[in-house]
């Protein structure tokens, strides 16, 4: 019964309000005095499978009271035996933006591995009472600023001053966002416009730009037809089918102007904006399947900085079913005559002579008359056609500039070694 | 993937983006970019309509696993029955050649008369050219006491044939456009 999954939503919620809830789902019979319950005490607590235990121990944590069951599948609350006496402290201070000193009001300061937290009011001040003296770790933490935290000793009945200054932290939401015709900053989009940076890019060891945005981007679907270098015949899909007959692809403009992902150099790409509600209208009818916008990648100005990557790959073919060899086929032959009503081709001597991989091969019991022969030896016709491959890219980079200019200069060599078509079923 | 098959596969690119501020409201962007790709292939690879992969390939996955790939005297077997040789294909066949290169360029020139206000001229030419050889060659595969010869998968000698394509695509694309954008909010 303790691990019955409850779906539990306390939002200050009394506590013997709570523990009635918790009861009626786990259909647990709770018994307990009024008196043995702090009665102002309010209860917050989301939880979707929780178990009955879990959720008991975190409603009554700071009660005073303890669950003792009986046999019969009840449950007492009694009263907590006063334990020794906690000797407690209290942290307070400051919390302030890093140069400036500017108080950082509401930002949240927090005693790790406890429940005792406080916010900062409009001076930036705090204070956290009844904490356990001995060391523990604060810390403190505000949107827009990189978290910070230190350790400190708590003394019984002291104060203990711990101020923070924190560093402001560039968040996601100032990114800028290729759109139509233009950039905006990502706080400010309200569109269906998904974006992914060059890092994805390059976190994987991928050859082919179409690859490369494979599963990356929200809404975007790439699938592959074939596994040849060269023509993976890549299939692009932004707005689903539109067209019984017609191509689904959308528009892709690289740096502006509409071209072709296959050829192009993932390594090159700054980022990609794929445009799926109405702002893709602004490129008129070549958008009806959606915009992918594709930038590359600028000059950092500055000293030349070189960056050099490569990346070497086995290629192997996966998802190959078994097949059988001389010897299970020639049984399988003669299962399929015998329920044939046929007499097996294969006697006992014949198969003898497969197990054992015979070279001399006879005139076929059946269709010999034809010049066909039977044979006893076995053919892996894969491991005679397949091997495996082997594939290397280097990618070469210069970026730099002066006060005026800046440039970006990119080489790439893609060179798959000994391949050749890998079977996908359509 | 394929032993025997030609190994001359590979595709190169090279980029130079340029950027120059003429002044703080005039920049020019310039991008130039080659892409080539070689890629060369087993030769007249054919597939069925419920696979796109080619028939060599389906006979490597399905071949008699009592056939052998030579005869007594070292000449392809002749699979008999209908089936094919996938090592022969592989091995006799001609070489397939694919090549496609690229060179795009990119000029845009950016004016900013007012601040927030960007005036926008660019230009793009995308020249390809694509230069495809695929020939499909005859191969001849023996029983096994060579007692007679059979073409048979790839071609018959009375049927071979060479595909030829060339191309040759220019894109020549020119924007203008002007575009705004309101001076950063600053909040309270």
């Amino acid at each position: 019964m303790l691990r019955r999954p409850l779906s539990l939503a306390f939002d200050s919620t009394p506590l013997k309000q709570a523990l009635a809830e918790i009861s009626r789902q786990a259909g647990l019979s709770l018994v307990y005095a009024d008196d043995v319950l702090p009665a102002a005490t309010l209860v917050n607590l989301r939880a979707d499978h929780i178990a009955v235990a879990a959720a008991l121990m975190d409603v009554l944590l700071d009660a005073g009271v303890d669950v003792v069951f009986t046999r019969d599948g009840r449950a007492t609350l009694v009263k907590r035996p006063p334990g020794p006496a906690v000797q407690l402290g209290s942290i307070a201070g400051t919390v302030t933006a890093a140069g400036g000193g500017t108080p950082l009001p509401r930002a949240t300061i927090t005693v790790t591995g406890t429940r005792l937290t406080a916010e900062a009011d409009a001076a930036g001040r705090y204070s956290i009472s009844s904490v356990p003296v001995g060391t523990h770790r604060v810390r403190a933490r505000m949107l827009g600023y990189a978290a910070a935290d230190t350790s400190v000793v708590v003394e019984e009945g002291k104060e203990t001053v711990v101020d923070f200054q924190l560093k402001a932290q560039a968040i996601e939401l100032e990114a800028v966002v290729a759109v139509g015709y233009g950039e905006k900053r990502r706080e400010n989009l309200t569109g269906a416009v998904a974006s992914i940076g060059s890092e994805p890019l390059e976190s994987r060891p991928i050859t082919n730009t179409l690859a490369a945005i494979q599963g990356v981007i929200p809404g975007v679907v790439v699938e592959r037809s074939g596994g040849q270098p060269g023509v993976e015949d890549f299939s692009l899909d932004l707005r689903g089918a539109s067209s019984t007959n017609g191509g689904n692809s959308p528009l892709v403009l690289i740096d502006g102007v509409p071209g072709k992902l296959e050829l192009l150099n993932p390594a090159d790409i700054e980022t990609i904006s794929v445009l799926k509600d109405a702002a893709a209208s602004i490129y008129g009818a070549r958008a009806a399947d959606g915009v992918l916008l594709v930038t590359t990648k600028k000059g950092t100005r500055g000293a030349t900085r070189f960056t050099y990557s490569t990346n070497a790959a086995i290629t192997k073919l996966t998802g190959m079913m078994d097949t059988p060899n001389n010897y299970q086929m020639a049984i399988m032959d003669n299962e399929a005559n015998i329920h044939n009503g046929a007499a097996p081709m294969y006697t006992p001597d014949l198969l003898n002579r497969v197990r054992i991989g015979d070279p001399t091969p006879i005139p076929h019991p059946i269709y010999g008359s034809s010049g066909r022969m039977l044979f006893f030896t076995n053919t892996d016709w894969r491991k005679a056609v397949f091997e495996n491959g082997f594939e290397r890219k280097h990618t070469l980079t210069a970026s730099g500039g002066g006060q005026n200019s800046s440039y970006y200069l990119s080489g790439d060599l893609f060179r798959p070694g000994r391949r050749d078509s890998i079977c996908q079923r359509q | 993937m394929i032993r025997y098959a030609n190994d001359n596969n590979r595709r190169y690119n090279l980029r130079l983006n340029y950027d120059y501020d003429f002044s703080r409201r005039i920049r020019l962007e310039s991008k130039l970019s080659l892409e080539n790709q070689d890629r060369s292939d087993i030769g007249g690879l054919s597939h069925g309509a419920w696979c796109s992969c080619p028939w060599l390939v389906v006979e490597a996955i399905f071949g008699m696993p009592n056939h052998p790939v030579y005869t007594r005297s070292g000449q392809h077997f002749f699979a008999q029955g209908g089936w094919g040789n996938a090592v022969a294909q592989a091995k006799e066949a001609a070489t397939a050649t694919f090549a496609a290169r690229g060179v795009n360029t990119n000029f845009k020139l950016i004016v900013e008369p007012l601040d927030g206000l960007k005036l926008n001229l660019q230009s793009g030419i995308n020249y390809r050219t694509d230069d495809n050889t695929d020939i499909g060659k005859s191969s001849p595969l023996y029983r096994w006491d060579d007692s007679s010869i059979a073409y048979y998968s790839i071609a018959n000698p009375d049927q071979n044939w060479v595909d030829r394509y060339n191309a040759t695509t220019r894109h020549r694309n020119y924007v203008g456009y002007a575009c705004g954008a309101p001076r950063k909010l600053v909040h309270g």
